[in-house]
């Protein structure tokens, strides 16, 4: 057999790439040619023997990668990548909302309902530390907008709370939200801003986020508008998802059923209402002073009203429940608005005083 | 084999719990791969880890569409290669740059210890490795040191699956002669190029 040949299977069989024949065939020939035995033993120690791997400084990189991660997620542009880099690219949404938000902002600082902050230092069986606890609320009906101590600015939507403790930036930024809220978390890297609520914490790092999570709702939502937040399940603490802008992780609040596999949690892009000058996210819409509903059931819808309007709404007939709306309305009283509604949707209503009643 | 299921397994994670345990198991597997696949071409540690940072950002935004990529590893593999060459047309201002055609600095080597070879006999081969053409030492580095398997490099070199056999032969003779001198005669003739 020629010396080339028997190389070119020498090499197959170290990649591990030669076959029974292959195999064979070099044994064969090595009977013929001894004299390559020991350097194919040394060859097969070198090819075998793995280099002295750097594992200490592993966990180091991962961490700046992981902050190279997140500082992307805010900018969407990798330095080094071109159109042709990756046979897959996904387009990124543009970047007009910031406008949007001041507005909104300022549309909020109109509607601003009533703030009640309080001071519960005095209730330290509730506070095993000692830690004075402030709480800020909207009634039904009302929004409210906060700056909390580290520049933060937070909106609240109607019959939400966001609690904090009294030192607050101090070591942790942490917040607790019932209800709804649209957070415009002050950068700071060195100390990530939490948000808990009863379903999820919600880490962030310089971001602007909506996060929904009423009580008597079915999901908690969180809607990242820029910058990365990262989100742990209380149910499932294994789980971390990293959201990038325009995506929204939507979490059940009930346990799911063995007998009917819904996912936990779904993540979903974030629905524009394109019709404005300037479009915004639909979860964000309150902040602008618009009540919108986005395909949702009646049953959500009844929810949103009653905290929007301070009314009681009873759906005299489970069959309408899950029927679903959309729709935005500034600036309208809820017959108006129930009106609307009824255009579309098979329904009767009656309004007395503050009590609605939606039947067939 | 058993690798590649363990690769198989952590891109479906990713894919569909976007599992962050998943994305760093897959980082600490194949990132110091991945450097020194970068570093041959970019010859900075700083714009190595940059680069191969940036191909684990490529990879968590596009998690959505892993389930479609056969091969995740070669495609990682290409992803870093296409980013060290804008980085070298970005940063040496070329306005184009052919890879096959700058020259690479290769990072690899034995150890006499591991293989209870003297350290002069592992001198010699690490020379021998040295001496190597480079395109020849990073197709040694990738089959050997990487675990890839010849049609991969050809897959991510864009160069033919004949190629990659034949650079491993003659790296390969290389080698052997350097561990035992009486080969050169034969080996010798076959050197012309590679």
């Amino acid at each position: 057999m020629k010396e080339e040949k028997i190389w070119e299977l020498i090499v197959l069989k170290l990649s591990g790439e030669a076959g029974p024949e292959q195999e064979a065939e070099l044994e064969e020939a090595l009977k013929q040619a001894p004299d390559l035995v020991f350097p194919l033993g040394i060859l097969e120690g070198i090819w075998h023997s793995k280099r002295n791997s750097n594992a200490a400084g592993t966990a180091d990189r991962f961490n700046r990668h992981l902050q190279r991660l997140s500082n992307h997620l805010s900018e969407d542009v990798l330095q080094y990548e071109t159109a042709a880099a990756a046979p897959v690219v996904r387009s990124s949404r543009k970047k007009y909302y910031r406008r949007a938000l001041l507005a909104g902002a300022m549309a909020a600082c109109l509607a601003l309902g009533l703030v009640v902050v309080r001071y519960s230092a005095n209730r330290q069986e509730k506070v095993p530390a000692a830690v004075a606890q402030h709480q800020v609320y909207t009634r039904k009906g009302a929004r409210s907008k906060l700056h909390l101590p580290d520049g933060t600015e937070v909106w609240l939507n109607a019959g939400s709370k966001v609690t904090y403790e009294n030192n607050f930036g101090g070591a942790t930024r942490e917040v607790t939200l019932e209800g709804e809220a649209f957070f415009d978390v002050a950068k700071d890297p060195d100390m990530p801003f939490i948000i808990h609520t009863d379903m999820i914490d919600i880490k962030v790092l310089g971001t602007a986020l909506n996060v929904r999570a009423y009580a008597d709702e079915k999901a908690t939502e969180t809607a990242l508008i820029r910058g990365a937040v990262e989100i742990t399940l209380h149910r499932s603490p294994e789980k971390r998802i990293v959201l990038r802008p325009d995506e929204k992780l939507v979490v059940r609040n009930d346990s799911p059923a063995l007998t009917r596999p819904v996912p936990i949690m779904t993540l979903t892009q974030l629905h524009y209402l394109e019709q404005d000058e300037e479009p915004a996210p639909m979860e964000t819409l309150w902040m602008k002073n618009k009540l919108a509903f986005d395909g949702e059931p009646l049953q959500q819808v009844a929810l949103k009203l009653e905290r929007w309007y301070d009314v009681k709404v009873i759906i005299a007939d489970k069959a309408l429940e899950q029927v679903e709306y959309s729709g935005v309305f500034e600036n309208e009283d809820i017959a108006e608005v129930l009106y609307a509604l009824q255009l579309t949707g098979n329904f009767r209503y009656t309004i007395r005083g503050k009590v609605i009643t939606i039947g067939l | 084999m058993k690798e590649k299921s363990i690769i198989a397994d952590l891109q479906q994670k990713i894919a569909l719990y976007e599992d962050m345990n998943a994305y760093r198991e897959l980082y600490e597997l194949l990132n110091e791969r991945l450097f020194w696949f970068v570093y041959s071409f970019v010859k900075s540690r700083e714009a190595a880890e940059e680069i191969v940072s940036d191909v684990f950002i490529k990879l968590w935004t596009i998690r959505n569409e892993l389930p479609s990529i056969v091969n995740l590893q070669v495609y990682l593999y290409v992803i870093a290669r296409n980013f060290s060459k804008n980085y070298i047309i970005k940063e040496y201002k070329y306005p184009h740059v052919c890879l096959d055609e700058i020259p690479l600095e290769v990072e690899t080597s034995v150890n006499p210890e591991e293989l209870y070879i003297s350290s002069e006999m592992a001198g010699r081969i690490n020379k021998a490795i040295r001496e190597l053409p480079p395109q020849c030492r990073l197709i040694f580095q990738l089959v050997r040191e990487h675990g890839l398997k010849h049609q991969e490099v050809a897959d991510i070199l864009t160069i033919s699956r004949i190629t990659v056999r034949n650079q491993l032969t003659i790296a390969a003779r290389k080698i052997a002669q350097a561990v035992y001198p009486h080969l050169q005669p034969a080996a010798a003739r076959q050197q012309s190029r590679c």
